[in-house]
């Protein structure tokens, strides 16, 4: 369970190495080649804060080999009043949820 | 290492769902409050609300009072609760979730405008920006001031009084020291003492955050404070691997408990939140696993509804189910327990606290999942607590007027040279990482941890304290390369600490008041002289076990130091 960092999508705004509540991401090198990088992929928890954080959608969200993996991956994307969902199979989007942030869960 | 020294009136340590209440409670309170909050990572996602959170489980419905919630929870620990402490902080549920509100939190009504109840305690909202939502309204006052990314290490305690704090930047090499006639400790539980289910790469994928690792606890047991239930430990049922929430499909749609041949086991072992862990344990044994959700015949569109809750609180759920392209209606959900967590929001161990919350420590006050004695706090319980916390803070600031000893200059130099020795070694023999495993796999074998199916016996525990006061040994002797490995170094260190604190306590409580949150093979039945606390102090490098009579509902305890 980890997230992977696009390096070319990348535009080196720190915002995610602030979120992570585990400080498990870094900012390394220097002027336009200053991008995040996720230091410690065992380490993280999954809560995808840095994915919701980052400008550009340059954040995937994958689940580990041991714990059922299957090659997918997540990308949100949060807007004022849906937060945007989708779902990747390598690099196809599979599929879209969209998610109103005014409604309450059902359950 | 550059020295930053910060004076305030008020310091909440830990900025999470109880400290960044409590900060913005004392606000309101005094407008010429100085108030301080210092977090490890940044406020806006950190503690348990990163990720979101699927309802409020801690809520008087319509018809029901703040003694039914008390009672709920004095039943679900087996009578080992402070009932003082549940009563007071039941009275405010509903208030604080009023707040909330406010604040703009999603909470689901009815056509009344009456809000939507999910059994006889919950609420449904949409908690995916709870955090970001409390974090806006304390960044947003003026009296508050937040520095993110420093871990604090330890308190500055003269004569049983608090004086401040010393922590280190996670990022650049700077010590911080505080200054403050009142703290509010609100630092999480202590995760990562035990190996957990997914002991590889994906070892952090737990049910309580990784990066909470018991802080509070440990500086607490250095300075001295009294601590109380470290016996009953949280073990929670789970979804398998994703260690994603049960309830939301157990209530949401109703799935039973089924083991492997299809029946439904959970009535035979008792509803209580141990006794739900124990039967899963038990059919396991038993060679009935593994045990499900039964899920295969709900509909089309709860299977939509749940692929949407999880993506608001445990996103790996829904991605699970969708990139194996088997949804819940497919496959019943396999679940398991996790490994234990010492946690006083869901159990009772913490600091021992009086009514008001302050600890036994003059000056230093506990909310949320440090403090002791009220377990099934969740979210609003947390809230409740750091208005109380906030409320006794800021009264006893009004009435004192202390100066700092010149003893505590000392214990600053101390503090700060040992952080330079970790930090200026550069060969250790093991990697804080190493010691860390070799903790979690003690724990695990001795203490009652997922291999022993969370049962032990007093051998055990003996083996357990002898190997952790070893590996405490060789901590002293850890390397840090740079800042955020001296954070790690911490993090073992504080929760070597807490293991110690963990056996003791195991140990001493000889009977089995809670299946597999304590299970005593030596002691397998529940025996009422045991209807007491078991409580502790860190003295001179020992655990010392002390007992303490149940405290009443409508009694107001303090302290007799």
């Amino acid at each position: 369970m980890s997230i992977k960092i696009d390096r070319d999508l990348c535009i080196g705004c720190g915002r995610c190495v602030d979120i992570c509540p585990g400080n498990l991401i870094q900012m390394v090198g220097e002027g336009k080649n200053r991008k995040a990088e996720m230091k410690y992929p065992d380490e993280c928890w999954g809560c995808i804060s840095c994915i919701k954080v980052c400008p550009v959608q340059a954040i995937k969200f994958y689940l580990g080999a041991d714990i059922g993996g299957n090659g997918g991956a997540l990308v949100a994307k949060p807007e004022r009043a849906v937060i945007h969902w989708s779902i990747y199979d390598q690099d196809r989007i599979t599929q879209e949820i969209d998610i109103d942030r005014r409604n309450a869960n059902k359950y | 290492m550059e020295q930053k020294v910060i004076t305030t009136d008020l310091l909440v340590i830990g900025g999470g769902t109880a400290g960044c209440y409590a900060a913005w409670h004392a606000a309101q309170l005094d407008p010429n409050l100085r108030i301080t909050v210092v977090e490890k990572a940044d406020i806006r996602r950190s503690g348990c609300l990163a990720a979101g959170v699927n309802a409020l489980n801690a809520y008087i419905t319509k018809g029901k009072t703040p003694d039914f919630y008390v009672d709920y929870a004095k039943n679900d620990a087996a009578g080992i609760v402070r009932e003082d402490l549940l009563l007071t902080l039941s009275q405010r549920l509903n208030h604080v979730t009023a707040e909330l509100e406010k604040m703009g939190l999603v909470i689901l009504k009815d056509a009344n405008g009456d809000y939507v109840t999910r059994g006889d305690r919950n609420l449904k909202i949409n908690g995916e920006n709870i955090k970001p939502l409390l974090a806006r309204a304390v960044r947003k006052h003026h009296q508050i001031k937040v520095i993110n990314h420093v871990n604090v290490v330890d308190y500055l305690v003269a004569g049983q009084q608090i004086y401040g704090a010393v922590g280190f930047s996670t990022t650049a090499a700077e010590a911080y020291v505080f200054h403050a006639n009142a703290v509010i400790i609100a630092t999480g539980g202590a995760s990562g003492l035990y190996r957990p289910n997914n002991p590889g790469f994906s070892k952090h994928k737990m049910w309580y955050p990784p990066f909470n690792t018991g802080a509070g606890y440990a500086m607490g047991l250095r300075a001295g404070a009294e601590m109380t239930t470290f016996e009953m430990r949280f073990i929670a049922l789970r979804c398998k691997d994703t260690i994603a929430p049960v309830g939301t499909i157990a209530q949401g749609v109703g799935a039973k408990q089924i083991n492997a041949l299809g029946e439904v086991y959970e009535q035979k072992y008792g509803l209580r939140t141990a006794e739900r862990v124990y039967g899963t344990v038990q059919e396991m044994q038993a060679g009935r696993g593994p045990c499900y959700l039964q899920t295969d015949q709900i509909t089309p569109a709860q299977e939509q509804d749940l692929y949407h809750a999880y993506l608001n609180m445990a996103p790996a759920q829904t991605l699970k189910w969708l990139e194996a392209k088997r949804g819940p209606r497919q496959q019943n959900v396999e679940i398991e327990g996790t490994e234990p967590y010492i946690v006083g929001g869901h159990a009772a161990s913490g600091y021992w606290v009086s009514t008001e919350r302050e600890t036994t420590i003059h000056g230093l006050f506990a909310a949320g999942d440090v403090a002791g004695g009220a377990p099934q706090k969740y979210v609003t319980g947390a809230l409740a607590e750091g208005e109380i916390a906030a409320e006794a803070a800021v009264k006893r600031l009004q009435q004192i007027n202390i100066s700092e000893p010149p003893v505590i200059a000392t214990q600053i130099a101390v503090i700060l040279q040992q952080a330079q020795r970790y930090l200026q070694r550069d060969n250790s023999i093991y990697k804080v990482r190493e010691l860390e495993e070799a903790m979690q796999k003690v724990m695990d074998s001795y203490a009652g941890g997922i291999t022993t199916h969370y049962e032990y016996n007093g051998q055990q525990l003996v083996l357990a304290q002898q190997k952790i006061a070893q590996l405490q040994q060789l901590s002293e002797q850890m390397a840090a390369n740079d800042m955020h490995e001296l954070m790690s170094l911490y993090e073992v260190r504080e929760r070597l600490l807490i293991c110690q604190c963990v056996i003791a306590h195991l140990a001493a409580r000889k009977e089995t008041r809670w299946h597999s949150f304590a299970e005593n093979l030596d002691y397998p039945q529940q025996d009422p002289r045991f209807d007491k606390y078991v409580n502790s102090i860190y003295r001179a490098g020992k655990i010392q076990i002390i007992f303490r009579e149940l405290v009443k509902r409508r009694q107001r305890y303090e302290h007799q130091n």
